[in-house]
């Protein structure tokens, strides 16, 4: 989402100034777009496991209480965080981004009036599945900022279909000033709710180890071979905790990339000096850095969903 | 002359901050819980709690409670002081019977803030 900004911005720059050397943009926006592609997927993967984790914890309690499962119990949107409805305009906001992004970039690179009817093409579809999904969602703060990122995103599309070039990248980067920031600041929210779930389920998966590991050993024959099972799973869940923070997931590369793209913004407000593009270029650089160990922090979560 | 000082009213508690809470309580609770094996009294009476204590951590999730009404800062205003209670106990086996009096009584409250879900 944000990486379409600051690619818009990195873009804009060399097109509203006239600057003469466009390549020396080329690599902060590509290492700017690697992250933030990175830290999208990672909310994406955060937002898609959120209702399966919460149903694995929902079995695994009532394993713990030795409880009968049915599946109506497991379907019970109770036990769901996110509804369909809410969910989908998630995925459609992230999507739209995506594709907001890949505008801008194509409108930066040199064979923009070729190839921008394809990408203004491809984001009117994405407003069109967001409008779509925000229909069905109530009103709410994440349905009015949403909904104004997609009315300047759609502006742009249109422009840059008409051949617009220059003014499509003036309308991303009105864009980008407030609405992707907004945009951010909710999905950061919203991970960080899903984390604090993950911690409580993890923190329960911590005691049922435990728990079994007693059992066992209370038992007036003891299984050696399960109690050593039963301490495998401690050793897995303890592990598991310790890694905690890499658990945040994407949330703290929202950060990195509010950051980054408030220095995008900044120099493109700028008079573009070398002083201005080296500190966008600290501040891609600490993104990009930042982006490595979400991949990792997203890796992680896959792999404790089980 | 006796000098005075002046509390600072408490800040009042986000949704954010709320959830916290609740999942260092539950965190808190899972620890104590192991002392104790399943179908013990103590854990027969602390488990329901920790049940309660987590679906009301997921409707806190869910979102759509607001934490700028009155109605949320009127129903969170003891929370602060509950979790402080708890703080004194939890972490001594020993004082097991007050810590699940006071951890019932933070499950009361968080329940009632969650009704707030629409």
């Amino acid at each position: 989402m944000n990486i379409r900004k600051p690619f818009l911005l990195f873009v804009i720059v060399p097109f509203l100034s006239g600057c003469p050397n466009p390549a020396a943009y080329r690599e902060p926006i590509t290492r700017f777009q690697q992250a933030s592609t990175i830290v999208i997927e990672g909310a994406r993967s955060e937002y898609g496991l959120a209702n399966s984790a919460e149903r694995n914890a929902e079995i695994d309690r009532l394993v713990a209480a030795k409880s009968r499962i049915d599946l109506s119990k497991l379907n019970d949107p109770a036990i769901r965080l996110l509804g369909p409805d809410d969910l989908n305009a998630r995925l459609a906001t992230l999507d739209t981004l995506a594709k907001h992004g890949q505008l801008l970039l194509t409108l930066a690179s040199s064979d923009a009036p070729t190839r921008a009817k394809d990408a203004a093409n491809s984001l009117d579809d994405a407003i069109v599945g967001l409008s779509t999904s925000l229909g069905k969602t109530p009103s709410d703060k994440f349905k009015s900022s949403v909904e104004g990122f997609a009315t300047i995103a759609g502006e742009a599309a249109k422009l840059a279909l008409d051949a617009k070039i220059s003014e499509a990248l003036d309308k991303a980067i009105a864009a980008s000033d407030k609405s992707v920031t907004e945009i951010l600041t909710l999905i950061k929210e919203d991970l960080g709710y899903l984390y604090e779930r993950r911690r409580s389920n993890l923190s329960a998966a911590r005691k049922y180890a435990v728990d079994a590991y007693n059992l066992e050993l209370d038992k007036q024959v003891i299984n050696v071979d399960a109690l050593k099972k039963s301490a495998s799973e401690i050793k897995k869940t303890e592990d598991t905790w310790d890694t905690l923070p890499l658990l945040l997931g994407a949330g703290p590369g929202l950060d990195a990339m509010a950051e980054a793209h408030q220095k995008l913004v900044q120099y493109a407000k700028s008079s573009k000096s070398p002083q201005d593009l080296a500190e966008l270029v600290e501040a891609t650089d600490a993104f990009v850095t930042r982006a490595k160990v979400i991949a990792d922090a997203i890796k992680t979560i896959k792999e404790t969903k089980e | 002359m006796t000098e005075q000082t002046i509390t600072p009213p408490e800040k009042p508690i986000t949704l954010r901050e709320l959830v916290r809470i609740v999942g260092d309580v539950l965190t808190e609770i899972d620890v104590l819980s192991t002392h104790f094996n399943p179908g013990t009294d103590n854990r027969k009476k602390i488990d329901p709690e920790r049940d309660k204590l987590d679906a009301s951590q997921r409707k806190l999730v869910k979102g759509a409670i607001k934490d700028n009404t009155e109605e949320f800062k009127k129903r969170t205003a003891s929370i602060k002081a509950i979790n402080k209670d708890i703080q004194q106990t939890i972490n001594d086996v020993d004082k097991f019977a007050t810590t699940l009096e006071t951890v019932v009584k933070f499950v009361g409250a968080i329940q009632k803030i969650a009704e707030l879900a629409p």
